[in-house]
């Protein structure tokens, strides 16, 4: 489902560059879950970045679902995004000035498919996630791990090939965490989704699949 | 501490520039305006001083001037040797439009005495040659430098209509600095010859004199012609001036709204610096800053931008006010007196008071903010989300606020009486206005929401509500942008309305079909007068007569006119019966007052105004107030049957002619021009031609404000500009989650540009009930005391559409920039730069 070649990223950080992929690469099978670990500035969020398009490498080759996503355009990468990815933060982001439904009809709705069999799809996702009865809450009249229960089906209701999450428990206290894992794991199970998940926490990264850990902007199977 | 909130402020430098720029053209506007005033009031001092020399008291006469026989049997039969005959007129450098010298003809013998510069002249060669042949004169040697001339060399000169080959006997080099700055584009004349060039043989226009005692002043009195009148020097100068003090009162107050304007930017920056803060001011508390710290810190900020900005702002109000010189020169020549100004007056007070203003206001619009600071607890993280609930929450009482406000201004304008009263309630009335603005735009935005969100889905919905969430931010843009737009309204409503007045009070006064006067306001030679009246295809006609007329210590305009029967609904009464006006007018003594000079003189239908004529002081009883929108200092009207009874002037300044209806003006002009011939220059106006002219003068007069009421929309765009970039930028980890979900750049924008649109038209819609509340206040109150004219509210659509496109696009314009870059950011640095 994703296959990274030979990627190279490197940034500019005081005057100086600073590589954090260097002749990276990797293969994630379709409906495979990927935990990746390593050390803060390793290297990680980066990688998501680059699988959704967000960010592009200074070499290689970035292949998701048969698209080159490296040689596309950024109107096209954004369509792509729109279609093909859900992203899950660790701060949850969602839009302060939207409702927690139309947070979650916000992608539908990108892709233009706002009548009655979105709300729908969007009503039995809230139900899923425990807050049917939050709907027309502000997300800032939500607890912590409420927010991030709603970030997870907005990244979900639009049924991605791929589900990007950044830390997604890394503010959430450890009952509160588990509980959105075990949905998290749940709901991607359901729609056969492939996941790709960076955490600090082993515990975390022992629920996936398979283990990666970046060293020195490499891959390493842990 | 110091230094972090150094570093922060170079860290945002487009915020920094732009409330250095927001502080700086306010600073501008006021110096620029106060520079202008001041240089115009040190013209007027430079020149009077000058002029004025060591006179005490001055003899001015009746419409003719005083007769030079009274100052020949003055000096020679009563021995009063302290005197000097002047005689005054404007001249015209010919083949120099626009350019014009005050030409002072003086007998250089008395001048001695009086004006030392042109006692310098007494003793020399020039002088001779200055006494002895009648084309000679003197000018400031600087003025020559400028025309290019030196002693010797001939200048061509226009006086009354005709050209004057002049010689330069002599240029004056006055010692007194004073002298050399004062008399700048005055040329000086023997008297003799001053008065043959100005057709007025025999007459003077004032007689100076230096007396000493109580006694002499008595003495003098005594011997006065009976329609003369003996005045102080200082007191007539300063009467002068004050002519002029309503015009520069009224200018002022347009560069402090400027001012405010800028007040509201500097208090966006610092709220935004306080808000966006709020975590390290936290953690500064953590460590043990105290609040009083945390102030200092805020307004040592507000300082620093304040200083740099009012300095900017000094530099750029200096380089806007030679301008505004010029402008206000041209105003005050056209309304008032002939003023040359030749240079900045650089008032070491106009400065201070910018830097006192600019820092003054920088510090009181950082106030609340710097409490706000102070209130930030220790280690708090608070959400964007609950600061902007804490706003929403103090929204009804700021409002409350407002509303008292205004009401305290509306008090202010219709209760208590005078101009500065009447400024401070218009600013009280602003001021309320935009503290109302926060609750109404909350409001507006929620009755507007479901419809944006119907016009345009999604997107139209998150605009409305990003305008809402970010209230603390969009409020303040909008209640700046609403100022300035209410002032583009109010000043655009009151020139309009007094365009659109004065244009149908010159439809109803301008009846004749040709007039005809002598330039430079000379008389019309009888025979003249008799040419014209006979030509063919004149039916009827009338005559005016203009001059000054002592009344007590005051001296007013005279207006004499002869008018047929058919002319007389050419006035238009304010008050007083017509029919009984008129045969009082052409019958009885009784005068008919303009609108301002009755406001000025405080006079009433039936009151009786004292007049100095022939026969002494007489009374006249005013039958009419007439609208006239000629002159705001007003003037008396008489009829010349009334004149005729009383002076022994048969002098005519122009007349109007009247053809049967059907009239060719240009054909009539042609055949008046056969009939006069050569007998004397004269200036031939058609009706449409000089109606024309009015109204060009009219434009110009207002060109200064057009040109302050853009410098006061400007300031608002650069106000805005900042408040929703710094709305934008604080969302840009909001766009770019957004990017994450799949907007692309192009629906970014759009938002951005949406909701930024969303608050130029609300800005626009409460600026209208402003705007318009201002063009009352402005025409009803502030006019009225300064001017004592009447107007018509006359609201224009076209101003309303104008104002609220102005709002749209400024407000659009401003989202631009900060569009441009959020869909250009990549949302990944964006997420990245957020979460660290």
């Amino acid at each position: 489902m994703i296959h990274l070649r030979s990627l190279d990223k490197r940034y500019r950080e005081g005057g100086r560059d600073r590589v954090v992929l260097h002749d990276f690469s990797l293969d994630v099978a379709e409906g495979e879950r990927l935990a990746l670990v390593g050390r803060s500035g390793a290297g990680k969020s980066t990688l998501l970045n680059m699988i959704s398009g967000m960010d592009s490498p200074d070499a290689g080759d970035v292949n998701v679902g048969g698209a080159r996503v490296d040689r596309l355009s950024e109107r096209d990468r954004t369509l792509f995004r729109r279609r093909h990815i859900g992203f899950v933060f660790q701060f949850f982001n969602l839009i302060p000035t939207l409702t927690v439904l139309e947070n979650l009809l916000l992608p539908l709705q990108l892709l233009g498919q706002g009548g009655a069999e979105a709300r729908g799809r969007a009503a039995k996702l809230l139900q899923q996630v425990g807050l049917a009865d939050r709907g027309a809450s502000f997300p800032e009249q939500l607890s912590g791990g409420e927010q991030q229960r709603v970030a997870i089906a907005r990244a979900l209701i639009h049924r991605p090939r791929v589900l990007l999450a950044d830390e997604p428990t890394g503010t959430l206290d450890e009952e509160t965490g588990a509980q959105v894992l075990a949905l998290l794991d749940e709901l991607t199970a359901a729609y056969h989704m492939t996941v790709v998940m960076v955490t600090h926490s082993p515990e975390v990264a022992a629920r996936m699949d398979r283990v990666i850990r970046l060293v020195d902007g490499r891959p390493v199977e842990a | 501490m110091l230094r972090a909130s150094l570093r922060y402020l170079l860290r945002h430098p487009w915020q920094l520039a732009l409330s250095l720029l927001g502080v700086a053209l306010g600073v501008a506007v006021v110096v620029a305006v106060d520079l202008a005033n001041q240089s115009a009031g040190q013209a007027f001092n430079l020149s009077a001083q000058s002029l004025t020399g060591r006179t005490t008291h001055q003899v001015l006469g009746g419409p003719q001037g005083i007769p030079e026989s009274w100052y020949v049997e003055l000096r020679t039969r009563h021995g009063v040797r302290q005197a000097a005959p002047v005689i005054e007129g404007e001249a015209r450098l010919a083949g120099q439009p626009g350019r014009s010298l005050r030409l002072l003809g003086v007998d250089p013998l008395a001048e001695g005495q009086f004006r030392e510069s042109f006692g310098g002249l007494a003793g020399e060669q020039p002088l001779i040659r200055l006494m002895s042949q009648p084309d000679q004169l003197a000018l400031l040697d600087a003025d020559l430098a400028e025309l290019g001339l030196a002693p010797g060399d001939r200048i061509r000169l226009e006086l009354a209509g005709r050209e004057h080959d002049l010689n330069v006997a002599a240029a004056l080099r006055p010692e007194r600095e004073l002298d050399a700055r004062g008399l700048r584009d005055v040329a000086v004349m023997d008297i003799g010859a001053a008065q043959e060039l100005l057709g007025r043989a025999g007459w003077l226009d004032r007689v100076d004199l230096m007396l000493e005692s109580e006694a002499q002043v008595e003495q003098l009195r005594g011997l006065l012609p009976a329609d003369a009148q003996l005045l102080e020097a200082e007191a007539r100068n300063a009467a002068l001036q004050q002519m002029t003090r309503a015009f520069q009162l009224n200018l002022t107050a347009f560069s402090l709204l400027a001012l405010m304007v800028g007040a509201f930017l500097i208090f966006n920056t610092m709220t935004f610096s306080v808000v966006q803060r709020r975590q390290l001011l936290g953690l500064l508390r953590a460590v043990g800053v105290t609040r009083g710290q945390i102030f200092g810190l805020v307004i040592f900020e507000a300082l620093l931008i304040g200083l740099l900005g009012t300095l900017a702002g000094i530099a750029l109000g200096l380089a806007i006010s030679h301008v505004l010189l010029d402008l206000v020169g041209r105003t005050i020549n056209d309304l008032y007196f002939m003023l040359s100004i030749s240079e900045l007056a650089l008032s070491p007070w106009s400065l201070a008071k910018g830097l006192l203003l600019g820092v003054g206001m920088t510090l009181v619009a950082a106030l609340s903010p710097a409490l706000e600071a102070t209130g930030t607890p220790p280690r708090a993280a608070l959400s964007r989300a609950v600061l902007e609930q804490g706003v929403r929450a103090r929204l009804p009482w700021l409002a409350g606020a407002g509303l008292i406000l205004v009401s305290l201004g509306v008090g202010l304008l219709a209760l208590v009486g005078g101009l500065v009263p009447a400024f401070a309630g218009l600013f009280l009335m602003i001021l309320g206005w935009a503290l109302v603005v926060p609750l109404a735009m909350c409001w507006l935005v929620r009755l507007l929401a479901p419809l944006l969100g119907r016009l345009a889905g999604l997107p139209g919905r998150m605009a409305a509500r990003g305008v809402e969430a970010g209230l603390s931010r969009t409020s303040i843009a909008a209640a700046a942008l609403m100022v300035a737009v209410s002032a583009v309204v109010g000043v655009g409503t009151m020139v309009d309305s007094f365009r659109a007045t004065f244009s149908q009070w010159l439809d109803a006064t301008l009846r004749a079909d040709v007039y005809v006067s002598v330039p430079g306001n000379g008389a019309l030679l009888p025979e003249a007068v008799e040419a014209l009246i006979e030509t063919d295809g004149v039916a009827y006609w009338s005559t005016a007569r203009y001059g000054r007329v002592g009344s007590g210590e005051q001296r007013h305009r005279l207006r004499v006119f002869h008018l047929p029967a058919t002319a007389e609904d050419a006035f238009r009464f304010r008050s007083g019966d017509p029919e009984a006006a008129w045969s009082a007018f052409r019958d009885g003594d009784a005068v008919f007052v303009t609108e301002p000079f009755a406001y000025h003189q405080q006079l009433q239908v039936g009151d009786t105004l004292l007049l100095a004529t022939p026969e002494g002081e007489r009374p006249f009883q005013v039958a009419a107030v007439v609208y006239d929108y000629s002159t705001s200092e007003g003037a008396v009207m008489m009829s010349r049957e009334t004149y005729d009874r009383l002076w022994d002037d048969p002098i005519v300044n122009s007349v109007g002619l009247y053809g049967p209806p059907g009239t060719d003006a240009d054909a009539l002009v042609q055949r008046l021009r056969q009939r006069t011939g050569d007998m004397q220059p004269l200036r031939y106006r058609s009706n449409l031609e000089l109606r024309r002219l009015s109204l060009q003068v009219f434009d110009q007069t207002f060109t200064i404000t057009q040109v302050l009421r853009m410098l006061a929309m400007l300031v608002a765009v650069v106000g805005v500009l900042s408040a929703l970039m710094a709305l934008a930028l604080e969302r840009a980890r909001e766009y770019a989650v957004m990017r994450a979900t799949g907007f692309t750049p192009g629906q970014i924008q759009g938002l951005i540009v949406g909701q930024n649109a969303l608050v130029g038209g609300i800005a626009g819609l409460l600026a209208l009930p402003l705007g318009l509340a201002l063009s009352a206040a402005l025409i009803l109150v502030i006019n009225q005391r300064s001017f004592g004219w009447t107007m018509q509210v006359q609201v224009s659509a076209e101003v309303l559409l104008q104002a609220g496109a102005l709002a749209l696009l400024a407000a659009v314009l401003a989202g631009l920039y900060p569009a441009w870059r959020m869909s250009r950011t990549s949302p990944a640095l964006a997420l990245r730069e957020d979460a660290a």
